[in-house]
């Protein structure tokens, strides 16, 4: 009975939650305990007000369609029952503050008693608004600082707003920390986090203010991340403290690490800053990496290289640096120094002569070498040249000797030439080779004889005398010119006395010419036949001819071709030539012409040299005809016809060929054994007829036919004891060197090559009329004189007739085999 | 306050200004055990609830009758007017109604009959007779009432059968001479009690000088 004192508490009251601006349900039991009995009508009541707020009236239809009625002052069309719901409730949605109360159902039923029921409703808004502030009072919205290490710092969040009033606190990286919570004047709510002091470790922490009113309702937060700047940490020069190599160009690198924001690196040496550097950042924002393209010299070695890091946002803070002091290696460099008790002015043959190689390099050189116009040398003490370290000594130098003198250092940078130094050696005026050393000169005739010297220096004087069998003279200076180390002198024979001998003689400051040059003047005649023509690159219409030129006659030849229609004799070309080298062309396809070549100068013509010249067939001609159009099989034919042309000619050529081989054998042979004086032969014909005009004097008429220059000085006397101006009539030659002649004569052929045909020899000989010496049968095949037969036609037998004797020896040749042909040639004089 | 077996009249007097009724609710304890809604057929409802006997006869859209008051009948009344829609404006009243049974019996005390030394703490006891609720007590002394706590001491009510409660309370005041202790029970306006006297060594020797 007691408990009945407490029954007004039974009416059933159910606490309900809702967030402002959501919606919310309340509850109301409406079942039926009776199947007959039904809701009449639900009103809803706020406690504080008479009037419901809310109802549905069912009296007079089913509950579902029922009249719903909702306060336009209260939740208007907020509201909405829902009586499927177990219990039924009634929804309001965008809840506001102002919903707050208790609220009561009453349910009217059909027969059972009305049913009361109370909702307390609180409605929770959430805090509005969230201020950070730092210690200055600057409102912080995203990030905080930047501070520096052992930095320490407060911030403040105040949170205004909330119903009911918010809780604060302060998450470091989502962990709670303990926040000091004070309420201010104006309602708001602060938190205080206190941070520090501050480590490097600390950077990028987040602290988040979180405030909330209700385990339901969204907190509100703010994330606030630590800045802080930090000094680089580390700097290095990559691979640094290793040599460089000047010649090359380095991309060096340096890196820094630890600074934030990233470290600005620059480069400096000694002091001066290095501006092409580029920088790059590492993903992670912590390395800086900055290269920089050097290429460096070898005054930089020793140079401090220094690449300084620095936070930019940390101006005060001193730079972080690493030093590398650079070790620069380069190609050796080298001068030459002429020894210093030399004048480089004054070095004479056959002095001592010694060089020093000056070097600076870094690797040390491993070796060195002396070049002497780019070409090495090397130690021969018996060459006298003694290399040793770094010096060259040139015993007893020569003018060859002169010339551009290098060192080269080796290291492994390279290899490091010096600057050539000229070695200049000088020398007493020597007698020039290869100058024409006898002239052919007609009586009354001018000829300009020439001497040319070489000199060091050039500045010379010439003196120049006569020989003749009777007496020298000096030759005077109005016929004597000068130009450089050449001097002419113009002579021109009146009387037989006149022909003889030129000396020449010069001397400059170092000295005299020891040996004269030596020129022989004799009369000057036709010129001799050609020799060893062929017929090259012959066409449809034209042919080329080449042959050797034989002996000028002692004045300047020319030649030229004719050729003739064999048949006809019909002359249908005529070429000139300074060479005897000729193209005949507009010729006609097929045919054989005569060809002769025949050398001139101002004194006559040589003999003619025959030869036979085809040019090529048509072959295409036969076929076209006869045959199909059948390209293919016209092709076939036509080469058919080619080869078979060609096969004939090879016969032709091969059987030419080994009869020229057996020819040359059996000369070979007969010519070996009768010359036992004869030095080794040249190894060429081409040798030969290089000594041409300049040998013949230094074999003419001596017995040795000598061509070697140092035998110069022998070859001088003796021609000085024999006279070597021949008249043209053998017959005033003594006897002596007409058998020296002769006796030579062998020895030349032995240096010949292409044996003549026995066999046709005796006939063409007598056809020529020109007797050959038997002694000269085997002689020089190629060089025929007065031949007029073609190239398949019998060898004449003049042939071996060694022209070059005739034209290098003859002036003194008494032989009468040389008569007929001399006489001939004099005859102009 | 009505006794068992009583009966009342409660009124619930309104003004619908001009409104029309939709219902009259009588509640006990938010338990609704009478209705008057004109609308329906008969008008008026009776809902059976332990200790309420409606008198339909006697009842009306302004009042209800209710006969034969027990203890359960005592509780928290409530009537609440509402309006026809649409909007069934409401306004409510309660009460509370007190059902009791006090016995004409007085409350006896018990401990007055020794001698006490002056100064001596009292060991006196109050007993009200069986009575519904438990009746309230308290102690004056010499036309004075105890209000000092400290000098009493507070029994819980005691039950006894039949729903009956007796109430006691003691007294615990030092001796005095010519103490006159009255002790009076009371349910609502309704009083009994008792008086003795007390007589203490030091008065009796007195008095035996």
């Amino acid at each position: 009975m007691i408990e009945d004192c407490f029954c007004i508490l039974l009416v059933p009251v159910t606490q309900v939650v809702a967030i402002a601006g959501e919606p919310v349900y309340l509850p109301c039991d409406i079942t039926i305990q009776d199947e007959e009995d039904a809701v009449l009508l639900v009103l809803w009541y706020r406690e504080d007000l008479g009037t419901p707020i809310y109802s549905v009236d069912a009296r007079e239809k089913d509950f579902g369609v029922a009249e719903r009625w909702s306060d336009e002052s209260v939740f208007a069309s907020r509201a909405y029952f829902l009586p499927e719901r177990r219990p039924a409730e009634l929804g309001v949605d965008r809840v506001k503050s102002s919903d707050q109360g208790i609220y009561r159902c009453r349910v009217d039923f059909k027969q059972a008693q009305t049913r009361n029921s109370r909702v307390n409703l609180t409605v929770i808004v959430p805090p509005s608004k969230m201020i950070i502030t730092d210690d200055k009072g600057d409102v912080k919205q995203a990030i905080v600082g930047p501070y520096v290490e052992g930095d320490s710092f407060t911030l403040k969040c105040d949170v205004s707003g909330g119903q009911p009033r918010p809780w604060v606190k302060w998450f470091r990286d989502e962990i709670e920390t303990d926040t000091p919570v004070t309420v201010l004047t104006g309602g708001a709510v602060r938190g205080v986090l206190r941070v520090g002091p501050l480590t490097r470790t600390d950077v990028r922490a987040a602290f988040t203010c979180r405030a909330s009113n209700h385990l339901r309702s969204h907190p509100i937060e703010t994330t606030l991340t630590l800045d802080m700047n930090f000094p680089p940490l580390t700097v290095h020069i990559l691979g640094s403290n290793q040599p460089l190599s000047a010649i090359r160009r380095y991309d060096l690198l340096c890196q820094s690490a630890g600074s934030r924001p990233p470290a600005s690196i620059t480069w400096w040496k000694n002091g001066h800053r290095i501006n092409n550097a580029k920088e790059t950042l590492s993903t992670d924002g912590n390395t800086t990496t900055s290269t920089v393209s050097l290429q460096l010299t070898k005054s930089d070695a020793g140079a401090k290289l220094a690449c300084r890091a620095t936070n930019p946002q940390m101006p005060s803070v001193a730079p972080l640096e690493d030093d590398w002091i650079l070790d620069i290696q380069y190609v050796p460099e080298t001068v030459v120094r002429l020894g210093t008790n030399l004048d480089p002015r004054n070095i004479r043959e056959g002095t001592d002569v010694y060089f020093d190689c000056i070097i600076k390099a870094h690797p040390y050189i491993y070796k060195v070498e002396w070049r002497h116009n780019g070409k090495s040398l090397s130690h021969n003490v018996g060459q006298g040249i003694i290399i040793s370290n770094q010096s060259l000594v040139l015993q007893g130098v020569g003018r060859n000797t002169a010339g551009n003198y290098t060192c080269v250092g080796f290291n492994a940078e390279g290899d490091g030439e010096s600057r050539p130094l000229s070695l200049d050696v000088l020398y007493a005026p020597t007698c020039r080779s290869s100058q024409q050393r006898v002239h052919g000169v007609a009586k009354q005739e001018r000829a300009h004889i020439t001497c040319h010297v070489d000199s060091n220096p050039p500045e010379v004087t010439f003196r120049w005398t006569f020989n003749n069998t009777a007496n020298s003279n000096e030759v005077s200076d109005s016929y004597i010119s000068r130009t450089g180390t050449v001097s002419t002198v113009t002579y021109t024979p009146h009387t037989e006395m006149d022909y003889g001998t030129l000396l020449c003689w010069a001397h400059n400051r170092i000295g005299k010419q020891r040996v004269p040059c030596v020129y022989h003047i004799i009369a000057a005649g036709r010129p001799d036949q050609v020799h060893n023509c062929s017929v090259v690159n012959a066409s449809l219409t034209s042919f080329g001819v080449r042959c050797s030129e034989g002996f000028s006659g002692g004045i300047q030849q020319s030649f030229f071709l004719e050729v003739k229609e064999l048949v006809t004799q019909e002359l249908v070309a005529n070429v000139s030539s300074a060479v005897p080298r000729f193209t005949a062309i507009g010729l006609v396809p097929g045919r054989t012409y005569g060809v002769a070549v025949i050398s001139y100068n101002s004194k006559g013509r040589g003999e003619p040299y025959h030869i036979r010249a085809n040019t090529l067939r048509p072959p295409e001609k036969h076929h076209v005809h006869d045959k199909s159009l059948d390209m293919p099989r016209t092709a076939f034919h036509m080469t058919g016809a080619m080869s078979a042309a060609v096969g004939v000619g090879g016969v032709i050529m091969v059987i030419l060929v080994l009869f020229l081989i057996v020819v040359r054998q059996k000369c070979f042979k007969r010519k070996a054994s009768p010359d036992p004086r004869a030095p080794s032969p040249p190894s060429s014909p081409d040798k030969l007829g290089e000594k041409d005009d300049s040998e013949s004097d230094d074999r003419n008429p001596d017995i040795i036919p000598s061509e070697m220059d140092h035998l110069q000085q022998v070859d001088y006397y003796r021609t000085q004891q024999v006279s070597t101006i021949s008249p043209p009539l053998g017959s005033r030659m003594p006897r002596g060197s007409v058998a020296g002649v002769r006796g030579s004569i062998p020895a030349y052929y032995a240096l010949r090559t292409a044996p003549p045909p026995h066999q046709t020899m005796i006939d063409n000989g007598t056809q020529q009329g020109i007797p050959p010496p038997a002694a000269f049968g085997s002689g020089s095949c190629t060089l025929p004189r007065g031949s007029s037969t073609g190239l398949t036609s019998i060898v004449p037998v003049e042939r071996c007739i060694p022209l070059q004797h005739l034209r290098t020896l003859p002036r003194p040749m008494a032989a009468p085999t040389a008569l007929p042909r001399h006489l001939p040639r004099d005859t102009p004089l | 306050m009505k006794q068992r077996g009583e009966s009342v009249t409660l009124t619930c007097d309104y003004d619908l200004e001009g409104g029309k009724l939709y219902s009259v609710k009588w509640y006990r304890d938010n338990e609704e055990f009478y209705r008057y809604m004109p609308r329906l057929r008969p008008p008026q409802h009776a809902h059976r609830l332990e200790g309420v006997k409606v008198d339909l006869e006697r009842s009306s859209a302004r009042r209800v009758h209710l006969r034969d008051l027990t203890f359960k009948s005592r509780g928290l009344y409530r009537c609440e007017v509402s309006e026809e829609a649409p909007s069934f404006h409401s306004a409510q009243s309660e009460a509370f109604m007190e059902v009791y049974y006090f016995s004409r019996e007085n409350p006896r005390i018990v401990g007055h009959e020794r001698i006490y030394e002056l100064h001596e703490p009292l060991d006196v006891n109050c007993t009200s007779a069986k009575a519904f609720p438990a009746p309230a007590l308290e102690w004056h002394m010499n036309g004075h009432m105890v209000t000092d706590r400290s000098l009493m001491i507070e029994y819980d009510p005691e039950p006894v059968p039949q729903g009956f409660y007796i109430s006691t309370l003691g007294l615990r005041a030092q001796a005095r001479p010519h103490m006159r202790v009255r002790c009076i029970a009371s349910i609502g306006n309704h009083k009994r009690e008792r008086t003795v006297l007390i007589g203490n060594l030091l008065t009796m020797e007195m008095l035996l000088k």
